[in-house]
């Protein structure tokens, strides 16, 4: 069922907004991934550093909305000690729902955060 | 926490007078205007005085030009519909592409039933020539509808050029005054104004009561048929108690208007140059020789609207973006585009709309707070795109 408010942010939203986790760059990054929505203008870069198979740190780099900040600082967090296999099984869906939900015209910034998580998984495979 | 409200022209808060005068018709004055008893009687009296508030305000002619209405969308739409729906032949409609999605929606479910419809771009600065909207007319054009103010930047629009133009031709003109009403002088007769649509909540009053002024000998067919009320052209029971704070808002814009309009410039001037002086690369949107007293719309190059709206939400202030992703759509603001502004200004782009109860106060904490909202959203920005690092 869709939640009573589709339209404003919930307050998880709203705190990863006041205060982005992880922002800023990783020089030696292992990978790096970045995307836009031409429609809004949202660009974002995500810097992540593995050790052995696993993710150990991730930083990020945000020109963007609400919805898409506070859906890259949730994954900054998601991907901490996960392998690269576990990444490439992230969805938009879990990205939205480790924020609590994004209202249903901004679930594409989810989309845009997932996309950005596959563009790095690229570079590090392509390295 | 002290909040602060700078979004205006979203909506305003009721002034305590206003909401004084309709708190009866919540109450013991509860009759039907339509009642023939004292209970009817004394509601009719209560609407007929808010009528003529209404006509003063905007110099119409007459009081029964004005029809009352549920707020500038219905005004919008019965003004269009309404006029179309009553000429015969080919109808052919000219506004601009930086209208309320009132009158744009209207234009565009028009279009699908066959009419044509010219959409005037606006200069760099969101106005409007009235030489393209002179270009724009044909044989077959039945109404020309161009906004007195802009919503998101306030541009004022000149509409005795295009008043005069439309009576030039003999054609109709409807303008959408919702964000001009009581902030700039209206007078609909030295306008050339046809069709005028007002609403209560962005001058103090209540939501849900407008109006639309329909110049005597227009012709229009009604949109809402029923019981025949407002001379039979807009039928349904009247929303008494709104209609009534509408008549006392109006009745304190006539009085004050003038006044307060100075005094919301200087505060807004005061915001605009001190926001331009503590905040590097800002830039002005909208038309700083023509505007709403109260409006600022900036541009902060290397931001996003949107967070920086939250992070002002946060500290209690409220203001408000016509920016990407901001109001339930992914595309940036149709005015903005129309004015051909660059994509980085348009994403970086607050709207602060100032008015009743604000004071220098309230500028100064915007002061305090905004310079580094905006410079931490711009840290965040990716290195290749940021300006500020």
């Amino acid at each position: 069922m869709a939640p009573r408010d589709d339209y404003h942010y919930n307050e998880t939203v709203l705190r990863h907004i006041a205060d982005p986790r992880n922002i800023g760059v990783i020089e030696d990054a292992d990978a790096e991934g970045s995307g836009t929505n031409p429609a809004c203008g949202d660009e974002v870069t995500l810097y992540l550093k593995f050790e052995g198979e696993a993710v150990t740190d991730a930083k990020i780099r945000i020109l963007g909305c609400g919805a898409i900040t506070a859906a890259m600082s949730s994954l900054t967090d998601m991907v901490r000690g996960k392998t690269a296999e576990e990444l490439g099984e992230i969805t938009a869906e879990e990205i939205a729902e480790s924020v609590g939900g994004l209202p249903t015209h901004k679930r594409h910034c989810a989309t845009l955060a997932r996309r950005v998580l596959q563009n790095a998984l690229k570079s590090r495979s392509a390295s | 926490m002290n909040t602060i409200y700078m979004d205006h022209n979203a909506t305003t808060p009721m002034r305590p007078e206003v909401l004084a005068a309709m708190h009866p018709y919540l109450g013991e004055k509860f009759g039907n205007p339509n009642s023939i008893h004292r209970y009817g009687r004394e509601t009719r009296i209560a609407i007929e005085n808010a009528r003529d508030h209404a006509a003063a305000l905007i110099g119409a002619a007459e009081s029964d030009e004005i029809f009352f209405t549920s707020g500038g969308t219905e005004s919008d739409n019965w003004a269009l519909r309404g006029v179309i729906s009553a000429a015969s032949g080919k109808s052919r409609i000219v506004t601009t592409a930086i209208e309320h999605e009132a009158v744009l929606a209207t234009c565009q479910a028009l279009e699908a039933e066959g009419a044509e419809v010219t959409y005037v771009k606006p200069d760099r600065k969101g106005r409007v020539s009235a030489e393209d909207v002179a270009a724009a007319i044909r044989p077959d054009t039945r109404i020309v509808s161009v906004m007195w103010g802009n919503n998101e930047v306030g541009t004022v629009q000149p509409i005795h050029e295009i008043g005069a133009i439309c009576r030039e031709h003999g054609i109709l003109f409807h303008t959408d005054a919702v964000q001009a009403l009581g902030k700039v002088e209206v007078d609909v007769e030295r306008a050339g104004v046809s069709l005028l649509s007002a609403t209560g909540h962005k001058i103090n009053a209540a939501k849900g009561a407008g109006f639309l002024y329909v110049k005597k000998g227009t012709k229009l067919d009604p949109f809402m048929t029923g019981g025949g009320q407002e001379q039979k052209l807009r039928s349904g029971t009247e929303n008494v108690a709104g209609i009534v704070a509408l008549g006392e808002a109006c009745r304190i814009a006539k009085e004050e208007g003038p006044q307060s309009a100075r005094n919301v410039a200087a505060l807004r001037d005061r915001l605009e140059n001190e926001i331009c002086e503590h905040v590097p690369d800002v830039l002005i949107n909208g038309d700083t020789d023509h505007r709403l007293p109260g409006t600022s719309n900036l541009g902060f190059i290397g931001a996003e609207g949107e967070t920086l709206l939250i992070r002002l939400d946060l500290e209690g202030i409220a203001v408000s973006t016509g920016a990407a992703c901001s109001s339930g759509s992914p595309e940036p603001s149709h005015v903005l585009l129309a004015m051909d502004l660059p994509q980085e200004t348009v994403q970086g782009s607050l709207r602060f709309s100032l008015g009743y109860g604000n004071s220098d106060a309230d500028i100064d904490r915007l002061l305090e707070v905004l310079p580094e909202a905006v410079s931490k959203v711009r840290e965040m920005a990716p290195r290749l795109k940021s300006t500020k690092t």
